[in-house]
C-alpha cells in the first residue's frame, strides 16, 4: 500500500514536470477537453509504465521518450524531431537533477535508497526531491524561455549544435555515475561539475532565446522594408506611366498638327501613312494593362513590361476587377512579390534552355480573387522550405483576408495559388 | 480536334497555322484548321462553329474586331475555347469582357503557342471525359464534368448529377481510384465531390454550386483546401 501510494506521487510529480516542460516550448494543438485532461491522461500511461519496469528494467528510457513523442504529437504544435529532442532533454535532465540529488546524499553520508529496501518512504524520497527540484527550475526555465516558438529560425546546425551541448551534458553524467567514485572530494567535485554543466544550459536556453528573438524581429523589419518598396515601386511605376502618356500627349498634338497640314496640302498618301505609323506606336507604347482596376494595372503593366525586357513570355488570363477591393500596398504586395518570383526563375530557366513561358491567371469569381501564377523551373523544390521573404509577405496578407494560398512543384513548373 | 483561325492579314493566318501543324506533328495529334478572313463570316457559319473546340481571334479586324466576335460567339457556343491573338496589348486584357480562355501575343506566338495549346488539350480532355460505371440502371456513360458528387448511402454509391441520380453497388475507393486526376476530392468516407461545383469551403463545410453543403471532417479540411485552390489555379 505504501509503495503504492509513493509510485502514485513520483508518477504524479514526473506528470506535472513534463507537461510543464513541454507547454514552455510548444504551442498546444488545440484548446478542447482532451487537452485539458493530458494530466490524466499522461498520469495513467506513465503509472502503468512504472510498473513495468519489473521485467523490462532499462527499456523502459526508451518507453518513456516514445511515450513522450507520442504524446507532443497528441497534443502540441511541433515536429517529430523536434518532440524527439525535447523528450530527451527533458528525460535527460531529470536524470540529472536524480543525480546531483544522489551525490548530494553520498557527500553527506547518508546512506542514499537501495532497491528492495524495507524503507519504501525512504526508497521513493530521493527520485521526489529530485522531481520537485527540477519543477522549480522549469520554473525559471519558463521566466528565462518565455514561450519562444520560432524554431523554424534554427538552422539544422544550429540544432545540431544545441544538440551537442546537451548530449555531451548527458554523456558526462553518464560517465560520472558509472565511475561510482567513493572519494568525498571526487564526489564534490562531480557534483560541482554537474551543477555547472545543468547551469551551462540554462545559459544556453537564455542565448537560444535571444538568437530566436532577434531572428523574428529582424524578420519583421525586413518584410516592413520589403513592403515600403513594394508600395515605392507601385508608385513610381504609375508615376512613370503618367509622366510618359503626359509627354505622348505633348507629341501627338504636334503630329496632329502635321496631318492637319499634310490633309490641307492635299499630301493625303502620305497623311494615311503618317497616322497608321501613329496608331500603332500609340498602342505600343501607352500603357497597356486593363483589368478595371488601376492599382493592378499599374503593378501588372510594371511587371509585364520587366518580363518582355528579359525575353520571358507571359500567357495571361483575365477578368474584370473592378469589384474587387483590397488595400493598394496589398494588392502591390501579393501581385509584385508572387509575378516577381517567376520572373527571377524564369531567368535562370532561360539562360539553360532559352526560352521561359509563365502563366498567369487573375479572376474575380463568386466574391474572390483567383490568383495562379505558373513558371517553369531549374529543379524542384521544397515547398514547405522555399519561402523568402516575398512569399512570406504574401502569407501574411492572406492570413490577414482569411484566404488560402497553396503551393505545387514538380520537376518542371512551380505553381502558386492565392484565393482572397 | 477542329480548330478555327479568324485574322483579316494573311500573313498571320499562316504564321498560326504553320505554328499550329508543327504543335500537331511533335505531339502526334490531328488537327482540322479552318481558316477565316472576317468576323462576320465566322459568326455566320454555324456548322464550323457547332463542331469546333478552339478559336483564334485575332482582335483587330476590320470588319468586326475580335471582342466583338468572341462575343457572339461565347453567347451561342459555351463551350468553344477562344484564344485571343493581339499585335497590341493595349486589347489584351480587354477580353475579360468575354471570358476568353487565354490571351496571346502576336510577337511571342512562337514561344507560347506550345503552352498554350498544352494548356487547352489538357482542359478539353478534362472536360470531356467519359466514365462508364455498371449503374443499378443500367450500364451506361457519364461524362465526368457532369456529375457533381457521389454519396455512399447504405451499400449503394449514389451518382448525383445535374438532372438524374445513378446508383451502383461498387465502394467508394474503387470508384475513386477509376476518377482519379479527373478533379474529384474525397471530402470524407461517404463522399466523392466534382472540384468544378465547389463554390466555396470556409468552416469545415463546402457549398456546392447547386447550393448543397456538405460537412469537411478536420482530418481532410487542409487537404480538401487544397486540391480545391489548386484546381481554382489550373481552371
Amino acid at each position: 500500500m505504501q509503495e503504492l501510494v509513493c509510485s502514485l506521487l513520483l508518477v504524479m510529480a514526473e506528470t506535472m514536470s513534463f507537461i510543464y516542460f513541454f507547454d514552455v516550448f510548444f504551442e498546444k494543438k488545440r484548446n478542447n477537453l482532451l487537452t485539458k485532461c493530458r494530466f490524466f491522461i499522461y498520469y495513467i500511461v506513465g503509472f502503468c509504465i512504472v510498473w513495468t519496469d519489473v521485467w523490462i528494467g532499462m527499456w523502459n528510457v526508451l518507453l518513456f521518450i516514445l511515450i513522450y513523442v507520442l504524446f507532443g504529437m497528441l497534443f502540441y504544435k511541433a515536429t517529430f524531431w523536434q518532440l524527439l529532442f525535447f523528450s530527451i532533454l527533458d528525460y535527460g535532465f531529470g536524470w540529472l537533477i536524480d543525480f546531483i540529488v544522489y551525490l548530494i546524499y553520498e557527500i553527506k553520508g547518508v546512506e542514499p535508497p537501495v532497491d528492495g529496501s524495507q524503507d519504501v518512504i525512504w526508497y521513493y524520497l530521493f527520485p521526489f526531491i529530485g522531481r520537485i527540484v527540477w519543477l522549480l527550475l522549469l520554473v525559471l526555465l519558463r521566466k528565462i524561455w518565455k514561450q519562444e516558438r520560432g524554431y523554424e529560425w534554427l538552422t539544422k546546425v544550429e540544432w545540431i549544435e544545441l544538440g551537442s551541448i546537451t548530449f555531451f551534458t548527458l554523456t558526462a553524467c553518464v560517465f560520472m555515475f558509472f565511475s561510482n567514485p567513493s572519494e568525498k572530494n571526487v564526489q564534490g567535485s562531480y557534483l560541482f561539475f554537474a551543477i555547472g554543466l545543468l547551469g551551462i544550459n540554462f545559459i544556453i536556453f537564455h542565448f537560444t532565446k535571444s538568437i530566436l528573438e532577434k531572428a523574428g524581429e529582424i524578420q519583421l523589419r525586413t518584410l516592413a522594408v520589403q513592403k515600403q518598396k513594394n508600395q515605392l515601386d507601385a508608385y513610381q511605376e504609375m508615376k512613370e506611366v503618367y509622366d510618359r502618356e503626359r509627354r505622348k500627349m505633348h507629341d501627338y498634338k504636334n503630329q496632329l498638327v502635321t496631318i492637319q497640314t499634310l490633309i490641307n496640302s492635299e499630301d493625303i498618301q502620305t497623311a494615311i501613312a503618317f497616322t497608321e505609323k501613329l496608331t500603332e506606336s500609340i498602342s505600343v507604347d501607352m500603357s497597356v494593362v486593363n483589368t478595371n482596376h488601376a492599382v493592378v494595372n499599374a503593378v501588372l503593366n510594371q511587371k509585364f513590361h520587366s518580363a518582355q525586357e528579359k525575353n520571358i513570355s507571359m500567357i495571361i488570363k483575365m477578368d474584370d476587377l473592378s469589384e474587387f477591393s483590397m488595400e493598394e500596398e496589398e494588392i502591390v504586395i501579393l501581385i509584385s512579390n508572387l509575378l516577381d518570383n517567376a520572373i527571377r526563375e524564369c531567368e535562370r530557366v532561360i539562360k539553360v534552355n532559352g526560352k521561359a513561358v509563365m502563366h498567369l491567371k487573375l479572376v474575380y469569381e463568386d466574391g474572390r480573387l483567383i490568383l495562379s501564377v505558373k513558371n517553369p523551373v531549374m529543379e524542384k523544390v521544397d515547398i514547405k522550405h522555399c519561402k523568402g521573404i516575398g512569399l512570406l509577405n504574401v502569407e501574411e496578407i492572406v492570413k490577414k483576408y482569411n484566404g488560402d494560398m497553396e503551393m505545387l512543384c514538380d520537376e518542371k513548373e512551380f505553381q502558386v495559388v492565392v484565393m482572397i | 480536334m477542329n480548330i478555327i483561325i479568324c485574322d483579316d492579314g494573311k500573313k498571320d493566318r499562316t504564321l498560326l497555322i504553320d505554328l499550329l501543324k508543327d504543335y500537331e506533328q511533335k505531339n502526334d495529334l490531328e488537327f482540322e484548321i479552318t481558316e477565316y478572313s472576317s468576323g462576320i463570316k465566322l459568326c455566320e457559319d454555324h456548322k464550323a462553329l457547332q463542331k469546333c473546340q478552339i478559336v483564334f481571334l485575332d482582335i483587330n479586324m476590320d470588319d468586326m474586331d475580335g471582342l466583338k466576335a468572341a462575343m457572339k460567339i461565347k453567347e451561342m457556343y459555351h463551350a468553344i475555347y477562344i484564344v485571343l491573338v493581339t499585335a497590341y496589348m493595349n486589347y489584351v486584357l480587354d477580353g475579360y469582357k468575354v471570358k476568353a480562355s487565354r490571351f496571346l501575343l502576336k510577337d511571342d506566338l512562337e514561344q507560347t503557342i506550345g503552352e498554350c495549346m498544352d494548356d487547352l488539350i489538357c482542359e478539353i480532355g478534362k472536360n470531356n471525359q467519359v466514365v462508364e460505371f455498371p449503374f443499378v440502371e443500367g450500364k451506361r456513360k457519364l461524362r465526368v464534368d457532369k456529375i457533381i458528387y457521389i454519396e455512399t448511402a447504405k451499400h449503394k454509391n449514389l451518382f448525383y448529377t445535374q438532372t438524374q441520380v445513378y446508383s451502383v453497388y461498387q465502394k467508394l475507393d474503387e470508384i475513386e481510384r477509376k476518377l482519379q486526376g479527373m478533379g474529384f476530392v474525397r471530402i470524407h468516407l461517404s463522399f466523392l465531390v466534382n472540384l468544378r461545383y465547389v463554390e466555396r469551403i470556409s468552416s469545415y463545410v463546402m457549398k456546392l454550386k447547386n447550393g448543397k453543403e456538405l460537412s469537411v471532417p478536420k482530418s481532410r479540411y487542409a487537404e480538401v483546401k487544397r486540391q480545391f485552390a489548386l484546381f481554382k489555379g489550373d481552371e
